[in-house]
């Protein structure tokens, strides 16, 4: 066994240090999803805003001589920058000069401050573009920097490139006065995979911490606490491991399973700490297989009702999501196996030792107690009928209310509200103009056909920026000699026979953005000069996010419902009483439609996070009524409910389940910190649904068993 | 639309250090300063450029690559430059912008280079002349004056004015 968790050891290690972080802004919704490959189609053929890293630059007045030198050095030293494949900005506009001849908007050198600053007015009121560039005020101007994140170690490079312009605009700051702050959708990936690497480390070592605290303060003992640790801790590092020896790189999805597996575990540990210690007084080599034997078929199937709740998340269309369901399922199963084999080990070796012996006899004598939750079980038991047909009546409440709760997202989710990647995009629309677009592909550069689709979404949107080759009044081949690739490709493809038209907008939400695009095509569809003259559908990365976010998030409703009935055949199969099996989907279910009705009321709707997190969570959660029904089976109370052993079943495992769900709470508390929102959206909502697990099956699974179980007590006594 | 024109090349070119003759023992990476053209008929603006000079052969044959900047984008640029012991000096000047490689012919002196374009530099398809000429205003820094005119026409126009210094220096 020594080797066996040896090689676990070596296996774990050599698997971390392969491990990889990835931003999966866009992989993330990698799907069969209609809008998905249509966007991929056009974001390979055209320039997106995918790639654009936008600088703010802000002053009191722009048109100041200093302020322009310093925007002039930025943007010349920024082309020079390995991977920046373009700049756009107001200083590559012009302007129409003395004698009719075109000039520089920005001359060089730079104009007295009031000869400038006439000169930007007129040119607001010559020219549309400015307007989409710079503030009228003259306080506030964007730059766009279209990046390269393409080849070996994309996000190397992207790092790299964002260095070197954080470098330049601090050195125009300090030049000028001015502020310029970096946004965009590579700012935000960016600032993403940094918060992920924080994040692993923050939750895991939280997680660490806490289930040494809780098992040393249940256990009344620093070494019992200590030698609770071992399994659960290799199991976490196990499945960092794996994801390391797969190529599965850790995101915003998969980061919180490391942490996961780590609470379930250290809860089977503690689990089969409480057996071991009930156990004293045997021959210790037997007492330690004892206890795992007693125990560990709760524990695998705890670990199965989790596995299948990912299992039914491997079914996704979205990649990422069965990637999650996969890794999921490999993970506790893999984490099961690793806690078990390691706490035998750990009790067999602790074991030889006199002080385990005198730790073991004393919580054999003196078992931990329960903080007193066990009178929620006597409440129940006092009257159950009450109980269980009030928790039926919340059930059903709830589950109508969670069935009105629709999905939502953004693809600023994984930010707090406060991130500065937030802050700069707000201001940047609030400023100076919107970033954010939508995009018409046209399967033809015929210039009525373009100019008709600018004029229909210009309408439609009420949009003054809409951009086109009818805007800049240019001919496809034109645009493909004279611009740059990277600002070509905005215009038309390389072939020069597709164009696009772009609409910049302002990025609320996923819902408002599919509205706006079910507008357009809409507008678009209504118009008969435009039958049949090969105008595609509305795309871009917000459009397609939120298409694809729908359907995904309503598998994932889909897939929550695939646990919940997975969950009763398992108990089926374990326990062979359907009546227990479905009953039992009263507590378990709880805790979920009450959290979805609260997603409901409170106007959140169902977001990736959550939505995850109540699957995942569920799996989890059922772990409390597998032991409180293994304890009730080991009492021989499974094929007639009988009160006393119903209550001893509760007054045993009672201690545990505190305990347990203590690590599980506890344990996941570290996404109070976590830098990705939508990592300790995930940790609070599972965090809820394990402490509405604890209280439903401490107060509402006895009540139901005793109300509704096989030859339960009370209908014995009422027929009788 | 803009188009960014070869004169940006020529720009490159000298990149040689403060006397204008020490160009074919020069090796390093030097920074332009100054205003470009980015059309045959644009108006200057401001623009940068940054070259590496690399010895190919003994003393008299040079290779320059590099890249200029102005607002609204960048050229790579790549030169070839050979003299001869009776101190003429012969460049080929290749530019991304035009896709041309342009043959320049020209005298050195203790203090100055000036050459004359000996191939045609096509523009919207109308040929050009193009003329240069480097001095060294100070030990650390020199200059380059590019000026430029149609085929047959009488007036140049002023193209490139830009004043380089060591990178880093």
């Amino acid at each position: 066994m020594w080797l066996a968790v040896a090689a676990i050891v070596a296996f774990s290690l050599t698997g971390v240090f392969r491990m990889r972080f990835d931003d999966a802004l866009v992989r993330f919704f990698n799907s069969d999803v209609p809008a998905f490959d249509h966007y991929v189609s056009v974001a390979q053929a055209f320039e997106s805003d995918s790639t654009d890293v936008i600088a703010l630059f802000e002053a009191e007045d722009l048109a100041a001589p200093e302020a322009v030198g310093a925007t002039s050095d930025f943007l010349l030293d920024a082309q020079f920058i390995p991977g920046i494949r373009a700049v756009i900005s107001p200083f590559s506009l012009r302007i129409v000069g003395e004698g009719g001849v075109q000039e520089p908007l920005f001359p060089f050198p730079p104009l007295p401050q009031d000869a400038m600053a006439d000169r930007i007015d007129r040119a607001f009121s010559e020219n549309d573009t400015l307007g989409r560039l710079m503030a009228e005020d003259r306080t506030a101007m964007v730059v766009i920097l279209p990046i390269t994140e393409s080849g070996d170690n994309p996000s190397a490079k992207r790092r790299a490139q964002l260095e070197a312009l954080e470098e330049l605009a601090g050195k125009a700051e300090a030049a000028s006065g001015m502020e310029i702050q970096l946004g965009g959708y590579p700012v935000l990936r960016d600032t993403v995979q940094a918060a992920l690497v924080r994040d692993i480390v923050l939750l895991n070592a939280v997680g660490i911490f806490v289930g040494i605290l809780v098992a040393i303060i249940t256990f009344r003992s620093m070494r019992i606490g200590l030698i609770t640790i071992p399994g659960p801790v290799l199991s976490a590092l196990m499945v960092v491991g794996l994801h390391g020896h797969l190529g599965v790189q850790i995101n915003t999805i998969t980061i919180t399973l490391p942490v996961l597996v780590l609470v379930l575990a250290t809860s089977d540990s503690i689990h089969l700490t409480f057996e071991r210690a009930r156990q004293a007084g045997r021959d210790p080599t037997r007492a330690a297989v004892r206890a795992v034997r007693r125990v560990a078929i709760a524990c695998v199937f705890a670990a199965l009702t989790t596995a299948l709740a990912f299992a039914a998340l491997s079914l996704s269309r979205a990649e990422i999501i069965a990637e999650l369901g996969r890794m999921g399922v490999i993970s506790t199963l893999a984490s099961v196996a690793t806690v078990l084999l390691v706490q035998t080990v750990v009790f067999t070796a602790a074991a030889r030792t006199a002080w385990f012996q005198r730790e073991m006899d004393r919580l054999h004598d003196h078992m931990p107690s329960a903080f007193g939750l066990t009178r929620v079980s006597r409440l129940a038991i006092g009257m159950p009928r009450t109980v269980a047909w009030g928790a039926i009546g919340v059930l059903l409440l709830s589950t109508i209310l969670y069935s009105q709760a629709g999905p939502r997202y953004s693809l600023l989710d994984s930010l707090n509200e406060d991130s500065p990647v937030i802050e700069v995009f707000n201001a940047i629309e609030e400023k100076v103009a919107p970033v954010s677009q939508l995009m018409v592909p046209i399967d033809t550069t015929d210039p009525e056909v373009v100019s008709r689709v600018h004029k229909v979404v210009a309408e439609a949107t009420g949009n003054r920026f809409v951009q086109s080759l009818t805007g800049i009044d240019a001919d496809a081949g034109a645009v493909n000699e004279a611009l740059p690739d990277a600002l070509a490709r905005r215009f038309v493809t390389e072939d020069g026979d597709r164009t696009i038209v772009s609409v910049p907008f302002r990025y609320v939400s996923g819902n408002d953005t599919i509205a706006m695009a079910d507008q357009i095509d809409a507008a678009i569809a209504a118009d008969p000069e435009l039958a049949d003259a090969g105008v595609g559908p509305v795309t871009g990365l917000p459009v397609m996010s939120a298409r694809v976010a729908g359907v995904v998030l309503s598998e994932i409703n889909r897939s929550l419902i695939v646990a919940l009935l997975g969950v009763v055949v398992l108990i089926y199969l374990w326990l062979g009483n359907l009546r227990i099996a479905v009953i039992s989907l009263v507590p378990n279910m709880l805790p979920v439609t009450l959290i979805g009705a609260w997603l409901m009321l409170s106007g959140r709707g169902v977001e990736f996070s959550n939505g995850l997190a109540l699957t995942v969570a569920f799996g989890i959660a059922v772990d409390d009524s597998l032991h409180v029904l293994n304890r009730l089976r080991l009492a021989g109370g499974v094929s007639a409910i009988d009160k006393a052993r119903l209550t001893m079943a509760i007054q045993e495992v009672a201690p545990a389940l505190v305990t347990t769900s203590l690590v599980l709470i506890l344990g996941m508390s570290g996404v109070f910190f976590a830098d990705n929102r939508s990592v300790a959206d995930f940790g609070k909502i599972a965090i809820a649904v394990y402490g509405l697990a604890l209280v439903a099956d401490l107060l509402v699974l006895p009540a139901v068993l005793a109300v509704f179980g096989p030859k339960t007590y009370l209908r014995r006594r009422r027929e009788s | 639309m803009t188009r960014f024109v070869l004169v940006l090349a020529a720009a490159a070119l000298f990149a040689q250090p403060a006397s204008a003759t020490e160009i074919f023992e020069a090796e390093g990476a030097w920074v332009g300063e100054g205003q470009l053209a980015t059309g045959a008929e644009a108006p200057l603006e401001r623009g940068r450029c940054k070259v590496d000079i690399k010895p190919v052969e003994g003393n008299n044959d040079v290779s320059v690559t590099g890249t200029c900047a102005v607002a609204v984008g960048l050229s790579d640029i790549s030169i070839r430059l050979v003299r001869s012991s009776s101190g003429r000096v012969n460049a080929g000047v290749w530019s991304a912008a035009t896709g041309q490689t342009v043959q320049y012919s020209g005298t050195e002196t203790d203090d100055m280079i000036d050459m004359s374009s000996t191939t045609e530099l096509l523009i919207d398809d109308k040929p050009y002349d193009s003329q240069v000429r480097v001095t060294a205003p100070d030990a650390d820094s020199f200059a380059i004056r590019q000026i430029l005119r149609a085929k047959g026409a009488d007036t140049w126009r002023l193209v490139v004015q830009m004043t380089y210094r060591k990178a880093g220096g």
